[in-house]
């Protein structure tokens, strides 16, 4: 089983822990409380890989973090070992992409990690359909911005459960990808360590950065 | 790809994020468990949805006839609700329109029965005299709560109320009772130069012969009443001061200033007989013949009442206390008063000096060394006096006080004293940041004791104290949810989540150690 942790971040009522809750128990809450702090939440996927008959099960242990401003200084500890972030935006709240924006920025900043994944999510797209249409972030804009920033995006509902399923498991294709070749390679190291008989102290040493576990 | 919860998800973890409760009518306070039914209620029941119904007019308005019929019956009649806002169906845009946080129920929600606008039930919380029309109303309208702005804007209000200076005409009412007060005892105080002279002249006339002394107690007594007219006491049947009945066992008197009839009941002191040596000793500013009579050996008393007393001594007594040891409180009071003056002093010297080193920073010019010195020198000085009055001023902290003034004098010095070194400290703190890379060079620039001034004062700037305060209780608070949220997955028996949870507990437990060292002596008890 892999393991990747991945973190949430975005303006207060953006959506972020309606978008986990769809995720982890495909429910919504129309009178969600404001989280406070962060919340942990864990829920596990599979997708097909090509070159593997099997499955590959993917855990995502989730951080979904506070809005609230008081919070901010929670942020870094979470997005600090994160393999995935995602930056989410109110489609309605014009001032929420710039928020998000400027969580980008922090994460590029911040985040040593190349393979970190950035997935800017516009939410409450079911708000956006219809006579009664409030959006106030252009699609094209925003996919502009993620292009040039080279982000993941999508815009989704997690009132509808559009779109949301999709941006989890991109993100494990996509950190499945990049891990790939690091985890085909332990994987082989411990069959030629078999095979071989012989000790190899680097596989056996546990690293404390591991994604992979071998004990599923 | 399938997609489906090979684990469960966890119920426990969803603890942190509770969920919504019921919401109260922000009209009627009646309690609903979903928006629909609430704005159904207040479409019908507050008939807020009517405008928009306009629609099915006929069967709106029977409806309305008989609800006010209804509300009639159990109330008076009401305030117009026109302008009140509906709250919106999407409960996190429901802002009060004052603080603009997110009501709920534990915030409330209430529309101002003024400008109608919502709020929550901490800024709607004053009251206003409204008409039915909800108009300010202040003779014929009834109270009604109403928000910050309404109750600002109201004609006529401001900040303060009514102002009416009454000064002067206090200061005439007082000035002229003061003036009534000093002719008086300026009365009193000639009486009694010319009682004191008098006797002893008399005395002086009498002392060496044997057998006047019993003519010179009569001479005395007749003299006594030319100066002061007593009082007929044939009349007088009370005390004039205790008002306690005369009779065998009260015996009437007369105070020999101001000839009141008053009793001479130890208990109630309305009079007391005073030798005329004593008199003079406390009242020695006053232009007598003889100054000093102690070796005349003149035993004679005047009686005096109370409030004469009280006219001429309390004033001298008063006076004789301040020349008196002061009390310790006031001793040291005086010494931080003359260090703060030091201080003071120093401050803008200090403060010319940084705004010199500063200003060639922005043009990119390096200080002179004197000035640094100079800085150094001054910032030093300021804090060691700082640090003196500091120390002073908690001596008179744990002074016991010997009377109530003097705990209301030390209180307000322990106020006053706080207040003081909190404002003075400031810019000081602000320096070791301006000055630091300079600082960093201790062979060039010699700092005398700068680590032991730094213990007593931390070098933070409020500003930072106050944010590391505040992300000390956020991280303390998230610490807590993650405990609760540990125990959960433990009995859950989801144990490599608990390593995880463990993981971030002990990230938080260092940070929070990080932010206390930082904040040391400033930090939470
Ligand atoms: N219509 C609609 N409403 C949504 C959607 N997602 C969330 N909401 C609503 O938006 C509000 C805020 O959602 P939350 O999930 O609590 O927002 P959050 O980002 O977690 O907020 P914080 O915890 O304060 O950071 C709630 O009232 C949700 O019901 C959506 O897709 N469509
Ligand atoms: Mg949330
Ligand atoms: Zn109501
Ligand atoms: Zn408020
Ligand atoms: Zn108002
Ligand atoms: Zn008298
Ligand atoms: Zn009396």
């Amino acid at each position: 089983m892999l393991q990747f942790k991945l973190v949430l971040l975005g303006d207060s009522s953006v959506g972020k822990s309606s978008i986990v809750h769809r995720f982890v128990k495909d429910s919504f809450d129309e009178l969600r409380e404001s989280t406070i702090g962060a919340a942990f939440l864990s829920q596990t996927i599979k997708i097909k890989a090509e070159e593997q008959e099997e499955d590959v099960v993917i855990k995502f242990e989730i951080w979904d973090t506070a809005g609230q401003e008081r919070y901010k200084s929670l942020a870094p500890m979470y997005y600090r070992n994160a393999n995935a972030a995602l930056v989410v935006y109110d489609l309605t709240q014009k001032d929420s992409l710039v928020k998000a924006r400027s969580w980008v920025e922090e994460l590029k900043n911040k985040v040593g990690d190349e393979d970190l994944v950035i997935f800017l999510v516009g939410n409450k797209l079911d708000l956006c359909e219809g006579e009664e249409d409030l959006r106030a972030v252009d699609t094209s804009e925003a996919k502009a911005y993620a292009e040039e920033q080279n982000l993941l995006f999508t815009e989704v509902s997690a009132k509808t459960g559009q779109g949301v399923k999709e941006v989890f498991r991109s993100i494990g294709e996509k950190l499945y990808a990049s891990k790939k070749d690091e985890i085909l390679a332990k994987k082989n190291r411990e069959l030629g360590n078999r095979v071989n008989n012989s000790v190899d102290i680097n596989a056996q040493r546990p690293s404390t950065n591991d994604t992979t576990t071998c004990c599923s | 790809m399938v997609l489906d919860n090979v684990i469960s998800p966890n119920p426990s973890f969803t603890s942190v994020e509770s969920e919504f409760e019921n919401i109260n009518c922000p009209i009627c306070s009646k309690e609903f468990h979903d928006l629909q039914r609430l704005n159904k209620h207040l479409d019908t029941d507050h008939k807020l949805g009517l405008s928009t119904q306009s629609s099915n007019e006929i069967t709106s308005q029977s409806r309305d006839t008989s609800l006010s019929l209804q509300r009639d019956s159990n109330e008076k009649a009401h305030i117009s609700r026109v302008r009140w806002k509906k709250p919106s169906r999407n409960l996190k845009e429901n802002k009060c329109h004052g603080c603009k946080r997110i009501m709920n129920k534990s915030t409330g929600m209430v529309n101002c029965r003024s400008c109608g606008e919502l709020f929550c039930r901490i800024h709607c919380r004053n009251i206003i005299k409204l008409n039915l029309e909800a108009d300010y109303d202040p003779i014929d309208g009834s109270w009604y709560h109403c928000c910050n702005e309404c109750f600002k804007k109201r004609p006529g209000y401001n900040d303060f109320g009514q102002v009416n200076d009454l000064t002067t005409d206090f200061v005439s009412v007082r000035s002229s009772k003061n003036e009534d007060k000093k002719l008086r005892q300026l009365q009193l105080e000639n009486r009694l130069i010319r009682l004191i002279d008098g006797i002893t002249e008399i005395y002086l006339r009498n002392k060496d012969s044997i057998v006047a002394a019993f003519r010179m107690n009569i001479e005395i007594s007749r003299f006594e009443t030319t100066v002061t007219a007593w009082k007929d006491d044939t009349a007088v049947s009370r005390c004039n001061i205790c008002l306690k009945q005369f009779g065998l066992l009260l015996r009437k008197h007369h105070c020999r200033l101001c000839g009141e009839v008053i009793c001479d009941d130890g208990t109630t002191a309305c009079s007391s007989p005073i030798p005329i040596n004593v008199l003079l000793r406390t009242t020695q500013d006053l232009p007598y013949k003889m100054k000093n009579i102690d070796s005349l050996d003149l035993e004679h008393e005047l009686r005096l009442c109370r409030n004469c007393i009280q006219i001429i001594f309390v004033g001298r007594k008063f006076k004789q206390d301040l020349l008196q040891k002061k009390a310790l409180i006031l001793e040291k009071y005086e010494s931080i008063h003359n260090l703060s003056l030091v201080i003071d002093k120093l401050l803008p010297q200090f403060k010319d000096i940084l705004s010199k080193i500063e200003n060639g920073k922005d043009t990119n010019t390096l200080p002179v060394e004197s000035d640094i010195r100079e800085l150094t020198r001054l910032r030093e000085k300021s804090l060691r006096s700082l640090s003196t009055y500091n120390n002073v001023s908690r001596q008179i902290g744990i002074i016991n006080p010997t009377n109530g003034s003097e705990k209301r004098i030390q209180e307000s010095i322990k106020i006053a004293s706080s207040k003081y070194i909190n404002e003075k400290m400031l810019p000081l703190k602000t320096i070791p940041a301006i000055l630091n890379p300079l600082m960093n060079k201790p062979q060039e620039i010699d700092l005398p004791q700068t680590k032991k001034f730094s213990d007593l004062f931390n070098t933070l700037s409020i500003k930072e104290i106050k944010s590391l305060r505040e992300e000390l209780m956020v991280l303390k608070e998230q610490s807590f949810m993650i405990q609760t949220m540990i125990d959960a997955a433990k009995t859950q028996r989801k144990f490599d989540e608990v390593t995880t949870l463990e993981g971030n507990l002990k990230e938080l437990h260092d940070r929070a150690t990080e932010i206390q060292g930082k904040l040391g002596s400033e930090g939470f008890e």
